[in-house]
């Protein structure tokens, strides 16, 4: 059995008393700096990948890849609390979380994400180690024309996901995936819609437009009705103690990150979006998917679960890709292929022959750190909900003050400050309008890779657009999209066929 | 022709509006061929298609229904998007503790009548927070003190 004992020699090293000790402190340390709006995953890495250096190669690694998931769940927690996400991922989570916690569920919303992604960190370990060299090659299939039909999926499932109108959600989207045209060109080196500023050569961060659009935009909302008048987010909170699901919550909540689970482990090993996208395909899976659709974005609880298995499934099979081909999913990636370099290590296939103990510790090491998130989060999530017990009119300021200097330290410039509060004077205005902010996000964040893989493809069919249909993957993808898009348009039609009729 | 839903009709603007100032910026890339597109290609489609979504949102506003201009609250619109810009401006000259200090007191003329020793009091604790988690636990490179003076 192939599969035992390469979990068997995953768990002797990554059970070791220094990898676990390592993998405990880059969890925590993940957690604590992802709880700080502002500072990102890639800061915390970037931060810390000096004291590395002197660490052998599997424990550097070990001790990364906490911080890397750390940081994601300390994502969820200001997703949920503050309405702030601090990963692309977190935008999904903010949409019923955020909900939740206002209605003083922030407690059960936060042991969802919990729970739900320990339980997705568990199957995607074992599915690594059973499919991992197998499931490598599927990103091998993918070529421009794919990953651009993937891209379109990803949009179309924002799309869904909004409340409101479809048809302003698209706007929203394409307003978005200008945003993410901001900056150089990669391709001819033109300046974008810079205005000549400097500090827009390199594009605007994801940090400043979602810290703007969602955090600020809502602390300006949250100011706008008097403390006496504001729904209080303590009010119906259990006070401190043992947190734990109503049978209904988890009855919901189960099924949803099974789902989530499956559609995370299978995207992840796409690089480029392939976890975050999952997360997006999650949340529209599973509004489309329930009887009581009104109940999403107002606190459903299989908003949280669903994306949030899907996103941590998808962290952890991203590394796949990573480690087998040596293709970065994302800049914590490409931050981890530097620091196997720096110990003289090839990511590449021959990884998991040369370096077993490596490669299967490190996925046992996943584990082993998804179970120590959740011992150490679940007495944490009491103090998290206390905080929110505090007045808004001085919580309020803390949080200005923590995203504005967690913003600047994006690149050092006041320019990520001013831009971020442009953003959320923007944000503000069209949640007034009844936009959604989540789609916009998404847009920019996939932007840039869509117009990317748009030039590719185009480049090898020499300009032609039948391509993307011509392709039996890239065709499969656009008609789960298309149908997306039809079924949610149908009931709308239908609706308004009664009216006149 | 009665706006009905100004909501709607702001919005298609709005998006009509970033549409247009995208697409004549755009127009000055080079355009290239679908085959070889050039830096324009690609925002000058985009922003085109912004444009038409636009003009159906703002065209939705004029169906039935009579929708109520939502009231925007601009004390505390202009008070917080400014603490945040004074923030960013003077952080460099300032320092870190003084610049904080100044964007709580500005945010804090979001609401009338807020006691001043609470916000003085918050100010000088905000202040003193994020320096001890920014300047000194993560050890992030910025001035903690003003330069004059």
């Amino acid at each position: 059995m192939d599969l035992l004992h390469n979990l068997e020699l995953g768990f002797s090293v990554a059970l070791t008393l220094k990898n676990i000790l390592y993998c405990f402190t880059g969890t925590l340390i993940g957690t604590l700096i992802g709880v700080l709006p502002g500072i990102g995953t890639p800061t915390a890495i970037a931060l810390l990948l000096p004291f590395t250096y002197g660490l052998e190669p599997t424990t550097a690694l070990i001790m990364l890849a906490g911080i890397y998931y750390g940081a994601q769940y300390g994502c969820s927690t200001t997703s949920i609390l503050i309405n702030i996400p601090g990963e692309p991922s977190g935008v999904v989570t903010v949409l019923d979380g955020y909900q939740m916690a206002r209605q003083g569920k922030a407690g059960e919303a936060l042991l969802t994400s919990a729970l739900g992604s320990f339980f997705a960190g568990c199957v995607a370990t074992i599915l690594i180690a059973a499919f991992g060299p197998p499931l490598a090659n599927v990103a091998f299939k993918f070529g421009p024309a794919e990953y651009f039909s993937l891209m379109i999926l990803g949009l179309i499932a924002a799309v869904v996901l909004a409340r409101g109108s479809v048809i302003k959600a698209v706007g929203m989207v394409i307003l978005g995936i200008l945003f993410g045209l901001v900056g150089t060109d990669m391709k001819t080196g033109t300046q974008r819609f810079t205005f000549g500023w400097v500090e827009l050569f390199d594009g605007i961060d994801f940090v400043v437009i979602a810290m703007g659009i969602l955090g600020i935009a809502e602390l300006i909302t949250n100011l706008e009705v008097a403390e006496e008048n504001r729904e209080s987010f303590a009010k119906s909170t259990k006070s401190l103690g043992i947190w734990r699901l109503s049978r209904d919550d988890f009855r919901r909540a189960w099924p949803a990150a099974m789902r989530g689970t499956a559609i995370g482990s299978g995207l992840g090993v796409l690089p480029g979006g392939g976890a975050l996208i999952s997360a997006f395909a999650s949340y529209a899976l599973e509004k489309r998917l329930s009887k009581e659709r009104e109940r999403f974005g107002k606190g459903a609880i299989e908003g949280v679960a669903g994306p949030e298995s899907a996103n941590n499934a998808g962290a952890q099979t991203s590394f796949i890709p990573m480690l087998t081909m040596g293709i970065p999913s994302n800049v914590v990636m490409a931050l981890m292929i530097g620091a196997l370099m720096i110990h003289n290590i090839q990511p590449g296939p021959q990884v998991m022959s040369k370096n077993p103990d490596l490669f299967w510790g490190l996925i046992a090491s996943m584990w082993v750190g998804n179970l120590m998130l959740v011992v150490f989060n679940l007495p944490l999530i009491g103090v998290w909900v206390k905080l929110l017990t505090v007045k808004y009119r001085l919580l309020g300021p803390v949080i200005l003050a923590v995203c504005s200097i967690g913003v600047y330290t994006v690149s050092n410039s006041s320019a990520c400050v001013l831009l971020m509060a442009l953003f959320g004077a923007l944000g503000y205005v069209l949640v007034k309008l009844d936009f959604e902010p989540a789609p916009l996000l998404l847009g920019f964040i996939l932007g840039p890779m869509l117009e990317d893989n748009l030039r590719r493809a185009m480049t090898i069919s020499r300009g032609d657009p039948s391509v993307f249909v011509t392709r039996p993957l890239s065709l499969i993808l656009l008609g789960i999209a298309l149908l997306l898009l039809l079924a949610m348009l149908v009931p709308s039609i239908a609706k308004r066929r009664e009216k006149t009729f | 022709m009665k706006i009905r839903d100004p909501k709607n009709f702001l919005g298609g603007s709005l998006l009509i509006g970033f549409g247009l100032g995208a697409l004549l910026i755009a127009r000055t890339y080079k355009m290239g061929t679908a085959f070889r597109m050039g830096s324009g290609y690609f925002p000058v489609l985009l922003s085109s298609l912004l444009i038409v979504i636009g003009i159906i949102v703002a065209a939705l506003g004029f169906k039935s229904g009579e929708v109520k201009l939502p009231k925007i609250a601009w004390r505390q619109l202009i008070m917080i998007s400014a603490s945040v810009a004074v923030f960013g401006l003077i952080l460099k000259g300032a320092g870190l503790l003084l610049a904080t200090f100044v964007m709580v007191v500005v945010s804090r003329l979001a609401r009338p009548g807020y006691s001043w020793i609470e916000t003085l009091v918050l100010g000088v604790a905000i202040s003193a927070f994020c320096s001890a988690i920014f300047y000194f636990g993560l050890k992030i490179q910025m001035p903690l003190l003003p330069k004059w003076g």
